[in-house]
């Protein structure tokens, strides 16, 4: 039996109405994704890939879908602004 | 009065101060459904009435509020009136737009738009009392800020719920970028149409409109609210996100894109310039969301801060996003109180928000580079990141002291007295600031920019979507598609327009502004970006990318072409012209010589622009 892989535990900040994506409250929150897991499969598992366009960041630097994640990494979740009054 | 059938009463107001006389006028009737209202009535009254080359002071300047079709039905959206004239920016066709319920209770006194000419003798407002309209004293209110202003005139009127227009200070003191506040919140802000009022001596025009607005189709209006209300607002809905917060809920985004304008459009990205957005806001201050007449969206900011440095009252409202941007992140201010603060003091002093923090930016530059001498400066200090100084500076602009005089010209004006090194900072088009959306990051953006008629505008103004919105008096942000923007114009008119006829109405809108600008001058070579947005920004991901002149100059044709006018000199060929139904508006207008003769004639029964399909609507962040 081969050694067990343990879930990362990540932070997540969504904004706005995307935090009706993750559970908890507050602006940060922590959740769980499988060792080796991608931005992308963070957003599948909470159900946000199914926003058209998404921007993302990882630890404060703008991130794509592929960046792998690991334990303790911050990732930020918006929808890209166009324009407005 | 008689009633009318649908909501438009072809009933325009005509007011000249300088006689004092009032006039009903009545166009014909396939003038309506011809220019339907909002910028096609603008721009016809500014070529057939405006002397070609007067000054944007000269009282031959004719301000206009002009309704759209839509405008007073009781329909989300439906609350949108524009204001044009001559622009003392640009000196070019100038044009706003502003929500709130100002339109709708002039649609109800009867009215579908109001063209002001002339100059009264002494300050003066209008009071528009459903069809009985006179012209009252104003000495008393001129040097008033708008909040006492409106108070008092509904307090001598003696009726709370009048509606006023007005201007502030600052266009009264002819600030170039003074602007049209509305229910002291709802600003037609953009290209100086508040000094253009003040040149005038016209401090406000106050209305009251109790005969309710009737739409041909009423139950497919209600159809259409129904849907907003009950489908659009809830978490994941169409409308949800501007129900919650308003604009800028997602600063974040741009900060991390690397495109946040900051330091006069200079860098991408700043440290804290993302914590002026709609979160912060909402996380610092006491937040309600109001709403314009009819609309379910309740988008709008109504903010009150209680802290004594920056008491802010929640009667103005609150920042939406060009607002948090232009003296926010622009002025590398990121302190989110002082920018409501500053965003209250630009409704009560009468501003544009857009193109006073663009100007501040940009003299914050000027002062690091060493380029405002002493005397100018007139002990003003002038840093970026100071709101101490632009709080400071925003007065001080409004009442035209010290450097806020040279300030209140408008940021190209002021650098052309200071040399080639200062003019090649200023970041605008045809003299209007450019709003707080990159164009080195956004392609919309910079596709629009340089090819607005009213010049650094960021709505899409030069596009369909935008244009025929302005036109029938419906918001932008709603999320209706081509097909309900037609539902909603023919159930309110009880019209049968058809998407062709739709298409040559926005078409005949930007046509007529092209040729206005034509007339007054502007060359092709107006059309373009700023030297600034050709160069790369000094931080962040975007930092190594460059936007070339090429590709600018390749969209401006190709725009040209699109709309049946002449690639190489931007002039409006004569079959679109005649096809548009404006051959003798033209001919009026003494505006013949700047159209074109096309050399290959069009295949017969083909329109001479290009259909286009509506672009992509969002506009709403």
């Amino acid at each position: 039996m081969g050694a067990m892989t343990l879930p990362l535990r990540v932070r997540v900040r969504p904004y706005a109405d995307l935090t009706r994506y993750f559970p908890g409250t507050g602006a940060v929150r922590e959740v769980d994704v499988p060792a080796g897991a991608t931005i992308q499969v963070l957003l599948e598992r909470y159900g946000v890939d199914a926003e058209p366009r998404l921007t993302l960041g990882l630890n404060g630097e703008l991130a794509e879908r592929n960046a792998r994640l690991a334990s303790g990494d911050l990732v930020d979740i918006l929808v890209p602004m166009t324009g407005g009054a | 009065m008689s009633r009318s059938q649908g909501s438009v009463h072809r009933r325009f107001l005509r007011v000249d101060l300088t006689t004092g006389g009032v006039s009903v006028e009545e166009p014909e009737p396939d003038y309506m459904r011809l220019h339907m209202g909002g910028r096609n009535v603008i721009a016809h009254t500014l070529l057939t009435e405006v002397p070609p080359g007067s000054d944007a002071f000269d009282p031959e300047n004719r301000l206009v509020f002009a309704l759209g079709p839509i405008t007073g039905v009781s329909v989300p959206g439906g609350s949108r009136h524009s204001v044009g004239a001559k622009s003392p920016l640009t000196g070019l066709f100038g044009e706003s737009e502003a929500g709130g319920y100002w339109g709708a209770e002039l649609k109800r006194a009867g009215w579908d738009a109001v063209i002001v000419q002339g100059r009264a003798a002494h300050p003066v407002y209008l009071w528009i009392d459903d069809g009985v309209v006179a012209l009252r004293d104003a000495r008393h209110l001129w040097g008033e800020t708008t909040g006492p202003v409106e108070a008092q005139i509904r307090g001598e009127l003696g009726d709370e719920h009048i509606r006023v227009a007005q201007i502030g200070p600052a266009g009264e003191n002819l600030v170039r970028f003074a602007c049209v506040v509305h229910d002291l919140n709802e600003v037609a802000g953009r290209t100086g149409l508040g000094a253009v009022m003040g040149s005038k001596n016209l401090k406000a025009i106050a209305v009251r409109g109790t005969q309710p607005v009737t739409a041909a189709d009423p139950r497919a209006i209600a159809g259409v609210a129904r849907w907003v209300a009950q489908e659009t607002l809830a978490p994941g809905g169409a409308h949800h996100r501007l129900h919650t917060w308003g604009t800028g809920a997602m600063v974040k985004s741009k900060q991390l894109e690397g495109h946040l304008v900051a330091n006069n459009f200079r860098d991408g990205q700043l440290p804290g310039g993302d914590q002026v957005d709609a979160l912060a806001i909402e996380a610092s201050t006491d937040l309600e969301m109001d709403r314009c007449y009819a609309c379910s969206v309740r988008c709008k900011k109504r903010v009150k801060i209680d802290r004594p440095d920056r008491k802010v009252d929640p009667k103005f409202g609150g920042p939406e996003y060009e607002t948090m941007a232009a003296i926010g992140s622009n002025t590398g201010v990121i302190d989110v109180m002082a920018v409501c603060k500053g965003h209250e003091m630009l409704n009560a002093l009468g501003m544009d928000s857009i193109s006073c923090g663009a100007t501040i930016a940009w003299a914050m530059e000027m002062v690091e580079l060493g380029l405002l001498d002493e005397r100018q400066l007139d002990g003003e200090t002038l840093r970026f990141g100071s709101a101490d100084d632009l709080l400071r500076l925003i007065g001080r602009i409004a009442r035209r002291e010290g450097l806020g005089d040279l300030l209140a010209e408008g940021s190209l004006r002021a650098a052309r007295t200071l040399g080639a090194e200062a003019e090649a900072r200023v970041v605008h088009v045809k003299g209007l600031e450019v709003a707080m959306h990159d164009p080195r990051a956004m392609p919309e953006m910079r596709r629009n920019y340089p090819v607005t008629p009213t010049g650094g505008d960021h709505t899409g103004a030069a596009g369909k979507r935008s244009g025929l919105r302005n036109t029938v008096g419906l918001c932008h942000f709603l999320q209706y598609d081509e097909a309900t923007t037609l539902t909603l114009l023919n159930a309110a008119t009880g019209w049968e327009v058809l998407p062709e006829e739709l298409h040559a109405t926005f078409e005949r809108g930007v046509t007529m502004a092209r040729l206005f600008n034509l007339r007054e001058g502007m060359q092709p070579e107006d059309d373009r970006l700023p030297d600034r947005l050709h160069q790369p920004l000094r931080h962040g991901p975007l930092r190594d990318r460059r936007l070339s002149r090429e590709t600018v100059s390749d969209e401006v044709r190709a725009y040209y072409r699109d709309h049946g006018w002449d690639p190489a000199t931007g002039r409006p060929y004569a079959d679109t012209v005649e096809y548009l139904g404006l051959a003798a508006v033209a001919e009026a207008a003494q505006a013949t010589p700047f159209v074109a003769e096309r050399r290959e004639p069009i295949p017969a029964g083909r329109p001479p622009y290009t259909p286009q399909r509506e672009e992509n609507g969002a506009l709403a962040e």
